[in-house]
Parts: structure tokens; C-alpha cells; sequence
């Protein structure tokens, strides 16, 4: 049985569930049973949340007629999936928004030639950055290479919206790109499925240049032409997927995704009144159905997470309504910036919505409300902790009126946005946020709760501040941790502090090592970066050393070109990679680092690949043996050129054995944490260690797995293994 | 018998929430391991079994590094899938700081529970923060819920399942066991049974701790 730390019951088979049938699947789900419905032959993708879960869902139905796979990065999923959907077949591939970075150029040039078979490639965007990557709005890339998209608002419409893109893109010859974002496709929801089709096509291929390839400039420019009406093709075919809901307001607004759910919310809360138009996509925008919609109105709130794509559209199209003011995160101008001033309660720009963090119902309830004109001014929330303009500014560090139990003026400049924030700013901010939140019920009500709110959190605040903030951390018996403390520990012995070298970290696990009490990763780019990051250092003469950081599967997702150009160019550098067998951050999904898995694959050895790269110096190490590997990184560092150590232990929360027998502290020779030069707690950093009454170290035996890295660096031999106490048990 | 704090003991439970477009909203919150998605799971599948519209959004992100997990628990026929601040009827902490990061959630007169478990961060640890323990969480919540309950839910769940282990998630499930004593809201006999259909060659340790939970805020029946 595995160890993750997700603990759940067992996955629910989506290809299994019986069609007309409800079942509860989150928004991941429900796109791998609306393309298993749609009868696609290939699912894959690469690992990244939010969006591994839409192809690992389908694993349970692969066989024959479905092959599931992890490609080895996102471009090269996006061109396996091209190449069978340029065979005729149905093809899904999936990726969170850095991913689509890593392949947008060949899905723009995919995108321009279409394609035969249905193809539909999953974004999942990140508003908020629960998963600590950049916050992009992926929807650019729709517009950039003329690829229509779909934005399912519910795990029902995911899949609808999923099984209806292969009918869409296969009609018209459009690759589909469906959008989604955190909170959808970790949102789980009550679903209907239907039958599966069976589509049973041969794959076939015809040879024809002016499609497939972009030799010359003619070609080219006649695939635009062709993409951007494949592009109105879809628009036309997508007009009545848009709903409305009446109402005899004469301010309406428009929502689309999930943040269409928090608008129908917020509407019920303040502006019952008000007509919504639900967008199935912001690209193409289905402009008669807006327009349509806009005719009756004096004002719309635009309402969408992240970048302003629909409202930009949605001005242009009011363009010849000079009466009609379009609401949303985008300063107003001229006419509107005047009337803004006196009509609606908000920031002086007009912006009402923040481009920053995702929203929920209380934000978009306070929008609505100042869009309708009812929103109380004395009551209007600060701008959220950890998101939004304010929070850059000093709402966010907790002396903001609110938090006092002041209301905000209403000449403040925050516009209103992101959630319960994913700020480290501890209890500090859960008074801003209450009082955000409660005030959005608008109205009376609403200013009397956020004064007693935000009184009321403030005196949690002051109980326990700084308490709700939990900075990420290597579980216990991450074999990432021994790198790091070998990594201190050789630097040390070669007489370098760590701020004399510069260490570069990666995407995934290993960047932990940026934080305390490692603090060795300076920069995080993306996958595979740290090598070529390195590099620059390295030519900048920017520390003594330059070390980088890589994960296994970094290293074979983007990493590999960057090796060899390091290795070409004779640079200086050590590559410390942490294998620790699969990819361990998103779920543990194998890479073609990883053993052999069932389904018939070949294991690639990172050394055989650093060796066959002309790596000179490969040293293999078990970072749970803290004096090798340490030995190891220091005659890496010392020899010229690129010298590799490889840090290899399994994750031990994919091991399918039960962990070692956890150690034990002998209270008797423990210093206590406080007193001791080189505690245990604040070496590790192990989350199983924890401090007792009587502040020594404790050992959580519920957490251990008995790495004895603390054992390693006890200096008063307190920790030691439950046999040389006595008890039974088993070394590792 | 692992000991059960109530407080204020006086407040009795909201009205069983049946029939009607009724809205019932629960936050839970804990750590990696501890079972929160395991807990909106068969919270989800019971209420669906009392015909609530169920959905719920769960926040795993940091799961795999020593982070805080979240769910929103709609039921209802609501249509966002995150709880609004002040409307949740029940607050679910399976750890006393991940319990006060979701305080503002709590509606007034609402019921929280509360692992009496702590598991301090590094800087606590240190000695360079405070850290909250059952009692200033609890307090902490006083002032806006009806009622607070702080149990040791580790220990129930150890004490549960004996002599076998607890299953994955005891915690969760022991909170599970307490939330059908103290909330009207879904059946235990509802959980009970999810748990026998979906916890596979655990549901027996499981349903043992899901009671024990239960027997620890009403006692033996």
C-alpha cells in the first residue's frame, strides 16, 4: 500500500461507471470519462498539478483500444497526441499551464495545419498558485494561435464540454484547448454519464505538405487563413452552448468558467435582479449572443479569473455603446472613469475585479454589488491577503483598516479579488479576510458583520500570530533532506559557506532546499532550468562554485539539452541530481528514469544518459549515507568541467513496504532543542521530530520511517534505532 | 475512553436539515496523511445517500510537503464550490492551527471540531513563534460558535481500532464518528455505511473508529 500522503479510498474507475448513472468525480474525472465516452485512443499528458489527474483517471481503462502514457515533457505529449490526431484517431492531452509553455510551439503549429482526428488538449491554469508556479492566464495562447477553447464551469460540464470538443474539433479540423483551473478540476460534483461511442478508426496518414509542414512562406500564411476559420467555424457551433439568466436589472453581468458558479451565487446574495449571461468559452466570443445581451443594459460586470480576455472582447464589441459601461479589472477611461466617481462605489479607476488570485463568491458578491450600485460604502472589504493589488501594498501586512475593525473608505484602491489567500502572513491576515468576506454580504448587514468580524479575528490574530502560516518541508524520510545536509556539510568541509557558492534548484521536490534550514537553492525558472541557470552563474564568475540542483524527472524533462551544452562548453559546474524514481511531487508517476513498469517500458539510467553526455566525474550515492555522499559532492566540486553526483534513494511515500521501525530519543542524554549547537529539529527540519514538555526531542513514531538522518547528526548520541534500546525491530 | 471537551454544553444542535433548497456548509481542515479528503469522500457519499446536492472542492496542494489540506463541503443546491466565510455550519480541525486557518469560515452559532492534536512548524519548534494548542483554539473559536468540541482524535483512533492499527485516515474518521453525535446534519448510520461499501478490506477498522469517535462525544449507547 502506498504512503501518500493524499489520502483518499480507492479511485473511482471513470470508464467503469455506468452511463445515465450519477457518480460523484471531480472536474479531472469528469474530462477523462467525457473523452473515454467520446472514444479517444490516446490519453496522455505530463505530470503536473492541477491537471495530472484528467490522464491518470484514465488509467484504469487502457487496454486495447486506449493507450494511457506519461510523455517525457508536455511538448512531446502535445506531438504524440498531433500525430494521432493527423492519423484520423482521438487524441487527449493534458498538462498544467507551465506545461503549455514548454509545448505552445508545436501547438501553434499544430493548431495552424488542424487536424483530422478530434484533439483536445487540458490546461489547467492556477489562479491563487496553489502549486506555486507562475499565475498565467493560458486563454492568451487561444488567441495567439487561433485554437478555440472551452471552459467548462462545472465537473458535469467538464464532461459534456470534453466529449462535445473531439465532435467540435473533428468537425471542423480544430485542435480544442479546454480550460480549466484549480478549483474545477479538484472540485468534485455530481456527474451523468452516457454510453461510450465506439470509434473504431484505422489510422491513416495523407502525404500533403501545404498542411503538414510550414516550408514557405505561402504555406504559412494559408494556415492562418485556415485556422482563423476553423476558429468561426467553432464560434458558430459553440452560440448555443450560451445561457442566460433573465432578470429586469438594468446591470447585468457575464461570467465564464467556474467563476460563473461564485457570480450565480453572488447574484442570489445582492442583486437578485440582475440579468447573467454564462460564456461556454471566451474564445471564440459568441458575439451575437453578447451583443444580444448588451442591448438592454446600462452596465456589465465582466467576471473572470485572471486576465481581462473576455472584457477586452466585450468592450470592443460595445464600442458603439458609448452609454453602456463595461465593469471588470480593467481601468476605465474617459466617460466611464468620470462616472465612476459618482455612480458606482469602487476605486477611483473603476476596476472592481483583481487580475491577481482566484475569486469565490463573497468577491464576486462584492463586485456585483458595487456594479449594481447597493454596495455599501463604509463596508466595502480591503483588498484580500495574498492576492490583488492590495495585497502588495499594506492590507497584506495586516495594517489595514479592516483589520481593525475600521471600514475601508471608499476611495480605496483596491480592487476587489482573490480568496482566503495562500499568504504565510500567519493569523494576521484571517482578520482582513473575515472582514472581507462578511462584508460582502452587502448591505446593512453586512457593514455590522464586518465590524464584528474583523474585531472578533483580530483577537485570534493576536492569540496566535503568525501560527497559520506552514512553510512547505521535506517529509520525513525524504531522501532530498540527506542531499541537502551532505550538500551543508561538503561545502563546509571545503572551507565555502553556502553563500559563497551559488546553488541553483529546479521545479518539483528539490526546490525545498531553498528554504530553511537548507537555504541553498538561490533560483527556481522551470523544469530542467537550474543546468542553464547554472551556466550563466558560472560564466558571471558569480560565487566560488556553482552548483545544480536537479530532479530525476527534470532532468529528462528539459533538462538534457541544457547538460549537454554545459558539458560542450567545458563549464564548471556540479550537477547534484535527486532520483529519488519517479515524479514524486505531482503523484509519483513514473519517468523513463523510473523502473520498469507493467506495461512494458525500458529503463533509462540517469548515469548511462550523464556518461553517454561525456560527464567525465559520475558519482552514485545513497543520500540517506550522509559522509559518501558528501565525499562525493566535494570531489565534484573540486574537479573542473561538469561533475555529477547522483543522490539516489526511493521516495518513501511510494514504497509499497512498511517504513523501518521508527528511532528513538533517550531523554537522558537529549540537551533539550533549545540548549543544543546542532539540535536534531534544526538540522532536519523532519517533521517527525517534536519537542516534549520538557523541550527535548520526540520522535512522532507515527511519522518516522527511521531514516537516522537525525541519528547522524545527533552530537550527543540521543537518538538511536528501537533494537539498541531493547525493542524489537528492523535496521534499514 | 478518550476524553471529549464540549463547550459551551448548553447549545443544542441546529434542526435536522431536511427538505427545502436548504444550504449546509462544512470546512475541514488538517494535515497530509491525517484523512482530510478521505472525510469529505464519505461525507459527500452519505449526504448524497440523505439526497443533499453534494460538491466539494478540495485544497491538496501542499499534501506532499508538510502542508495544510482543505475542503469546502457543500450540500445543498449552492452553486460555487467554495463556502463563503461565515456560512459554514460546521468546522472540522484535525489540527489545532490548520483548525484556526479556516475560523473565518464558521458561521455564527456553528460547531467546531477539534483535534486536540498540534503539529508544530520549525519556527515553533525553535521557539521563534507561539504555536496553538487545543485550549486558544477553542477559544478562539468560542466567541463565534454555538459549540466547540476539542477531542484527542489520534488517541481515539488508535484506541478504536485496537488491537489493530488505526486504518489510513483515523483521524478523519473518528472526527467523521463525532460530527454524526454532535451534527443532525448526516446519519451515522449513512457513514457507516459508505465506509462498508468503499473502505475496501479496511472498513472494518474503519467503521470501528468512525464509533469510537462517535462514543467519545455520546457515550456508550
Amino acid at each position: 500500500m502506498s504512503r501518500d500522503p493524499v489520502v483518499a479510498v480507492a479511485g473511482v474507475n471513470v470508464g467503469a461507471l455506468a452511463p445515465e448513472t450519477e457518480a460523484l468525480l471531480s472536474g479531472n474525472q469528469a474530462i477523462a470519462r467525457g473523452a473515454i465516452e467520446a472514444g479517444v485512443t490516446l490519453a496522455i499528458g505530463y505530470p503536473g498539478a492541477p491537471a495530472s489527474e484528467a490522464v491518470e483517471a484514465c488509467l484504469p481503462a487502457a487496454g486495447s483500444e486506449l493507450r494511457v502514457e506519461w510523455a517525457v515533457n508536455e511538448k512531446v505529449a502535445f506531438e504524440i497526441a498531433a500525430g494521432v490526431a493527423w492519423s484520423g484517431k482521438r487524441a487527449l492531452c493534458a498538462m498544467k499551464m507551465s506545461g503549455l509553455n514548454v509545448a505552445a510551439d508545436s501547438v501553434l503549429a499544430v493548431a495552424a495545419s488542424g487536424v483530422n482526428g478530434g484533439l483536445v488538449l487540458v490546461v489547467a491554469d492556477d489562479p491563487s498558485a496553489y502549486y506555486g508556479m507562475v499565475e498565467q492566464d493560458s486563454r492568451y495562447y487561444a488567441l495567439m494561435g487561433a485554437l478555440p477553447l472551452l471552459e467548462p464551469a462545472t465537473p458535469q460540464e467538464a464532461l459534456d464540454f470534453t466529449r462535445m470538443a473531439f465532435d467540435v474539433s473533428e468537425r471542423t479540423g480544430a485542435p480544442i484547448l479546454l480550460r480549466t483551473t484549480t478549483v474545477l478540476a479538484q472540485s468534485v460534483g455530481l456527474v451523468i454519464g452516457r454510453p461510450t461511442e465506439r470509434t473504431r478508426v484505422r489510422g491513416t496518414f495523407a502525404f500533403d505538405p501545404d498542411r503538414y509542414t510550414k516550408a514557405g512562406a505561402a504555406r504559412c500564411l494559408a494556415q492562418h487563413k485556415g485556422a482563423l476559420a476553423r476558429v468561426r467555424e467553432v464560434g458558430r457551433l459553440l452560440e448555443p452552448l450560451v445561457k442566460q439568466e433573465a432578470g429586469a436589472g438594468r446591470t447585468g453581468a457575464i461570467g465564464v468558467g467556474v467563476a460563473w458558479c461564485h457570480l450565480l451565487e453572488a447574484r442570489a446574495r445582492v442583486a437578485p435582479d440582475a440579468p447573467l449571461l454564462k460564456l461556454p468559452a471566451s474564445y471564440p466570443l459568441p458575439e451575437k449572443a453578447v451583443a444580444g445581451f448588451l442591448a438592454g443594459l446600462e452596465r456589465v460586470l465582466i467576471v473572470e479569473e485572471l486576465e481581462p480576455v473576455v472584457e477586452t472582447a466585450v468592450r470592443a464589441l460595445a464600442a458603439h455603446r458609448p452609454g453602456l459601461r463595461v465593469l471588470g479589472k480593467l481601468a476605465a477611461v474617459g466617460a466611464d472613469a468620470a462616472a465612476s466617481s459618482g455612480g458606482v462605489a469602487g476605486p477611483a479607476n473603476g476596476a472592481l475585479l483583481s487580475r491577481v488570485g482566484e475569486y469565490d463568491v463573497d468577491v464576486v458578491a462584492a463586485a456585483l454589488a458595487s456594479a449594481v450600485g447597493t454596495w455599501p460604502t463604509a463596508a466595502r472589504p480591503a483588498g484580500p491577503v495574498g492576492s490583488g493589488p492590495a495585497s502588495q501594498g499594506t492590507a497584506a501586512r495586516g495594517t489595514s483598516a479592516a483589520a481593525s475593525g475600521t471600514p475601508v473608505a471608499a476611495s480605496s484602491t483596491s480592487a476587489v479579488g482573490g480568496t482566503e489567500g495562500r499568504d504565510a502572513e500567519g493569523a494576521r491576515g484571517l482578520g482582513q479576510r473575515a472582514a472581507g468576506g462578511t462584508a460582502a454580504l452587502g448591505g446593512a448587514e453586512g457593514a455590522a458583520r464586518s465590524a464584528a468580524a474583523a474585531g472578533e479575528m483580530a483577537a485570534v490574530a493576536a492569540g496566535c500570530a503568525g501560527t497559520a502560516g506552514r512553510p512547505p518541508v521535506f517529509p520525513a524520510g525524504c531522501p532530498h533532506r540527506g542531499t541537502y545536509m551532505a550538500l551543508q556539510q561538503a561545502l563546509s568541509s571545503l572551507g565555502l559557506g553556502l553563500r559563497d557558492v551559488v546553488v541553483t534548484g529546479d521545479v518539483g521536490c528539490a526546490v525545498l532546499g531553498a528554504l530553511e534550514p537548507f537555504s541553498a537553492c538561490a533560483t527556481e525558472v522551470s523544469m530542467g532550468a537550474s543546468i542553464g541557470v547554472a551556466q550563466g552563474f558560472a560564466y558571471a564568475g558569480a560565487g566560488k562554485a556553482v552548483v545544480a540542483m536537479i530532479g530525476d524527472g527534470s532532468f529528462f524533462h528539459a533538462g538534457l539539452p541544457a547538460l549537454v551544452g554545459a558539458v560542450h562548453r567545458q563549464v564548471d559546474l556540479t550537477l547534484l541530481v535527486l532520483d529519488n524514481g519517479a515524479t514524486c511531487m505531482t503523484g509519483g508517476q513514473a519517468h523513463p528514469g523510473s523502473p520498469v513498469q507493467a506495461d512494458g517500458t525500458r529503463q533509462i539510467r540517469i548515469e548511462d544518459v550523464l556518461r553517454a553526455c561525456q560527464v567525465r566525474r559520475v558519482t552514485v550515492v545513497d543520500p540517506y549515507d550522509l559522509r559518501r555522499t558528501a565525499t562525493a559532492i566535494m570531489g565534484a566540486v573540486k574537479s573542473r568541467g561538469v561533475s555529477a553526483v547522483i543522490a539516489r534513494r526511493a521516495c518513501e511515500a511510494f514504497l509499497p513496504e512498511p517504513p523501518a521501525p521508527p528511532l528513538q530519543v533517550r531523554p537522558n542524554r537529549c540537551v533539550g532543542v533549545a540548549a543544543c549547537q546542532n539540535s536534531c529539529i534544526a538540522v532536519t527540519a523532519c517533521p517527525a521530530l517534536q519537542v516534549d514538555e520538557a523541550g527535548k526531542a520526540r520522535i512522532e513514531a507515527s511519522a518516522c520511517v527511521g531514516c537516522r538522518l537525525c541519528e547522524a547528526v545527533c552530537p550527543t548520541r540521543a537518538i538511536r534505532r528501537p533494537w539498541r534500546l531493547g525493542a524489537a525491530g528492523r535496521g534499514r | 475512553m478518550a476524553a471529549a471537551g464540549l463547550q459551551p454544553a448548553g447549545a443544542r444542535p441546529a434542526p435536522r436539515p431536511r427538505g427545502g433548497p436548504q444550504q449546509f456548509d462544512v470546512v475541514a481542515g488538517g494535515l497530509a496523511a491525517q484523512g482530510v479528503a478521505l472525510l469529505a469522500e464519505v461525507l459527500a457519499a452519505a449526504a448524497r445517500l440523505e439526497g443533499y446536492p453534494v460538491q466539494y472542492w478540495l485544497d491538496s496542494a501542499e499534501a506532499r510537503l508538510g502542508g495544510g489540506v482543505r475542503v469546502h463541503l457543500r450540500l445543498g443546491p449552492a452553486p460555487s464550490p467554495k463556502v463563503s466565510r461565515g456560512a459554514a455550519q460546521v468546522l472540522i480541525g484535525l489540527e489545532t492551527a490548520e483548525a484556526l486557518r479556516l475560523a473565518p469560515f464558521l458561521a455564527d452559532g456553528g460547531l467546531a471540531v477539534v483535534s486536540t492534536h498540534a503539529w508544530p512548524t520549525l519556527d515553533a519548534k525553535l521557539g521563534r513563534r507561539p504555536y496553538p494548542d487545543a485550549a486558544a483554539v477553542a477559544a478562539a473559536l468560542a466567541g463565534r460558535a454555538g459549540r466547540v468540541a476539542t477531542l484527542d482524535l489520534a488517541r481515539i483512533a488508535v484506541e478504536g481500532a485496537a488491537p489493530e492499527a488505526p486504518p489510513r485516515g483515523g483521524e478523519a474518521l473518528a472526527a467523521l464518528g463525532a460530527l454524526t453525535a454532535l451534527w443532525p446534519g448526516v446519519d451515522r448510520e449513512s457513514v457507516v455505511r459508505v465506509l462498508r461499501d468503499r473502505m475496501g478490506a479496511e472498513a472494518d477498522a474503519a467503521v470501528e473508529v468512525c464509533l469510537a469517535g462517535y462514543r467519545a462525544v455520546a457515550g456508550d449507547e
